[in-house]
């Protein structure tokens, strides 16, 4: 830019005789007027500062297409020869002598760089058309690297594009799915009822195992999901000590499903995530009467609803999971700690 | 079953204390951050300084404070160190205890000044020796039968650096055992006896290889105890680097007084999930024999822990704790806890814990018990 200037200054300075309708809007700083004049005739024969100027309106305008446009144009026009020279030294794998090069056409492909690179970042979706604008901003960048020209300057814009793109993908949905394989415990609870209206609460604490899987949408950053799992397990019950009734199973069989819908938050590059359910959970289990007589179970729904806290770590495809919540309508938790892999 | 529940510990499996989960920031070994090769007490300033930058938040910096003039901040009384020589340190740890929360019968609320430290470092300019004396309060183990006084040391040694990779440390320390985690209620701290409370005096041997760390520790028990409770004997902890970001190990340790023996092992993993997200497990095994025989029992216990980290400073966590008192017998527990860490500003750590125990017991069922604590971490 400051060599663009410097150019543009030289040529004001030695008052030379291109004393053009584009130069008086040019020295006006009317950018805008430089482009109108240029548009009403892009195919005139344009001086080489003319087009100068015209390449250094439509950056101020932040036209950045029509830029590429033109330095293209000025390449061929004054530089077609060299331009064509290192591009067979390039492909050739040779070493190359930046100095054999003109600091004007360095100049040029830096302008060609930036221009693609705020194409690139004036993205706000991702989509096709930033590969195509990518590959050439990648072509310009190697260009100048090979010249050796403002490296630093080249790093930095290559880092701000690459996180730039990188955001953009991590933005878009993707459809996810997975199977998972899960340790989980679960309490149910009972009421273990006699006569003249004696109650008491009994609790069955299950362990078992559950196999489902989920099917979602996830990005970069979220995940929206629904996942369900058939469980199977058993559990053990005992009447609380106190109430003088001898009531205790070991064992009993227990199965049912889990599913509801959850969000996460994705927290770091492995795709590790913590977020919320609301897992349903439909339990089947037989408690049998005890054996005094007037005492029988009044078994709570077989169906209720849980909030919990679910995190998992991923290792490449596969993951682990932990999960932990309460039931909405009782005291009662159900957790579990699993593994699981992507489709 | 069990057998399933251990197999998932394993497969996803160093203070009073140290952070060994910062394995997720890219350190594998605690020696970066601490004297102590194995984790614990006071940071170096590299310690202190990526305790500014990479640990706590930023957001209450103003943001034309670079990052260097927050690790500069980070020295004792927010100065830079003007000498290489002396170091100290202030540190505090309470928080409120609250059990059986919501019971009207059973609720119980208590705040625990658990730690108040005052810490004096002397070490070479390029901490290739290091002397720690680390004194202070420190509320006595409840149930405890012995006459332990409140103010006390639990930590004060010499140690140097022969070279980079070795190292010999001498005094008051943790045994070398397991992973260090910061709760040491867990599980994998009390049924080997490496708690806050179980510093030994001893010879510690520390290697630090490319992939691989080593500490081989021998002990005479602590000397301020009766010497018919000491626990003397001896400490081994491998751990090795894989896939360049994660560490697995191994430790075995033997330790007996006049009363009791203990011969405990462990198998660990510490696996970093980038960004400063992590994955600890241990499983573990210790065998008792005691003077009345009818005491002896092994005990096993797995742990895993969690970290998520979705901003910097923030940390989500879970811990899950399996214990079985007596591998001959079938009951055992399952602690759940999940939790919130925050470091607001470096010197200032934020923390609430809820622990869920569930009882697992072919004889009998009984409702969870709860308990959550919340912790304030002050350092100077």
């Amino acid at each position: 830019m400051v060599v663009v200037k410097f150019i543009l200054l030289l040529i004001v300075m030695c008052g030379a005789a291109f004393g053009t309708d584009i130069l008086e809007e040019f020295k006006k700083k009317d950018y805008a007027g430089v482009h109108r004049i240029y548009q009403e005739n892009p195919s005139r024969n344009f001086s080489r500062k003319e087009l100068i100027m015209i390449s250094f309106s439509l950056r101020k305008l932040q036209f950045y297409r029509q830029d590429v446009k033109m330095n293209v144009r000025l390449i061929k026009k004054e530089y077609n020869q060299y331009h064509k020279r290192l591009l067979k030294q390039i492909k050739a794998g040779d070493t190359i002598d930046s100095d054999q090069y003109p600091e004007a056409l360095k100049v040029l492909y830096w302008n060609l760089m930036n221009a693609y690179g705020s194409i690139i970042l004036s993205y706000e979706k991702h989509s096709q058309l930033i590969k195509k604008d990518h590959e050439h901003y990648l072509i310009f960048a190697k260009i100048l690297s090979e010249l050796e020209f403002r490296e630093g300057k080249v790093d930095k814009l290559n880092d701000r594009i690459m996180a730039h793109i990188l955001m953009l993908q991590n933005l878009v949905y993707k459809f996810s799915s997975s199977w998972f394989l899960q340790y989980m415990s679960w309490q149910q609870e009972s009421q273990l009822v006699g006569p003249n209206g004696f109650s008491s609460n009994l609790t069955v604490t299950n362990r078992g195992l559950c196999l489902g899987g989920d099917l979602g949408y996830e990005n970069g950053s979220y995940h929206w999901y629904v996942d369900g799992c058939a469980f199977y397990g058993s559990g053990g019950v005992s009447a609380e000590s106190g109430t003088g009734v001898n009531y205790q199973q070991s064992n009993v069989p227990s199965y049912g499903l889990k599913l509801g819908p959850g969000a996460s938050l994705i927290v770091s590059s492995s795709k590790s995530r913590i977020g919320i359910k609301i897992p349903i959970v439909y339990n089947v289990q037989t408690l049998q009467n005890p054996g005094q007589p007037n005492f029988s179970i009044n078994a709570e729904s077989a169906i209720s609803v849980a909030t919990s806290v679910y995190s998992r770590w991923q290792f490449d495809k596969w993951y682990l999971t932990t999960e932990f919540g309460k039931y909405v309508d009782r005291e009662a938790t159900i957790w579990s700690l699993g593994f699981g892999h992507q489709f | 079953m069990k057998f399933f529940f251990l197999i998932i510990l394993l497969i996803s499996a160093k203070a009073s204390w140290a952070y060994p989960n910062f394995i997720g920031h890219g350190y594998t070994s605690c020696l970066n951050c601490h004297y102590n090769p194995g984790g614990n007490g006071p940071l170096t300033d590299y310690g202190r300084a990526i305790a500014a930058t990479a640990i706590s938040s930023g957001a209450l910096y103003p943001e034309s404070m670079s990052e260097e003039k927050v690790a500069y901040t980070s020295g004792f009384f927010f100065r830079k160190p003007v000498q290489n020589y002396v170091r100290t340190q202030i540190n505090y740890r309470g928080f409120q205890l609250v059990r059986n929360p919501g019971s009207s019968r059973s609720e119980s609320k208590q705040w625990i000044n658990m730690q108040a430290d005052a810490r004096l470092i002397i070490k070479s300019p390029s901490d290739r020796f290091v002397t720690v004396i680390n004194y202070g309060y420190s509320p006595k183990p409840t149930g405890s039968q012995e006459d332990m006084d409140e103010w006390r040391s639990r930590e004060h040694y010499m140690g140097y650096r022969f070279t980079p990779k070795f190292g010999l440390y001498a005094g008051l320390m943790d045994k070398a055992y397991g992973l260090r985690v910061i709760e040491h209620v867990m599980v994998n701290r009390t049924t080997p006896q490496v708690t806050q409370n179980d510093q030994v005096h001893g010879v510690q041997a520390h290697y630090l290889g490319e992939k691989s760390e080593m500490f081989f520790h021998g002990f005479l028990g602590n000397m301020s105890q009766k010497e018919d409770i000491r626990m003397k004997g001896g400490s081994f902890m491998f751990e090795r680097t894989v896939a360049d970001i994660h560490r697995v190990g191994a430790s075995v340790m033997h330790s007996q007084n006049e009363y009791l023996k203990l011969l405990s092992f462990a198998g660990h993993g510490r696996w970093n999930l980038k960004e400063g997200s992590a994955l600890l497990a241990e499983i573990g095994q210790t065998k008792r024999t005691a003077d009345a025989s009818f005491f002896d029992k092994t005990s096993r216990y797995g742990i895993l822990q969690t970290y998520l980290r979705p901003w910097r400073g923030v940390y989500f966590f879970t811990n899950v704790e399996y214990y079985q008192d007596n591998i001959e017998k079938e009951p055992y527990f399952v602690r759940w806890g999940p939790g919130l860490q925050y470091f607001p500003i470096t010197r200032l750590e934020f923390r609430a814990d809820v622990y869920n125990t569930r009882n697992f017991s072919p004889d009998s069922s009984s409702k969870d018990s709860w308990m959550y604590l919340l912790q304030a971490h002050i350092w100077l």
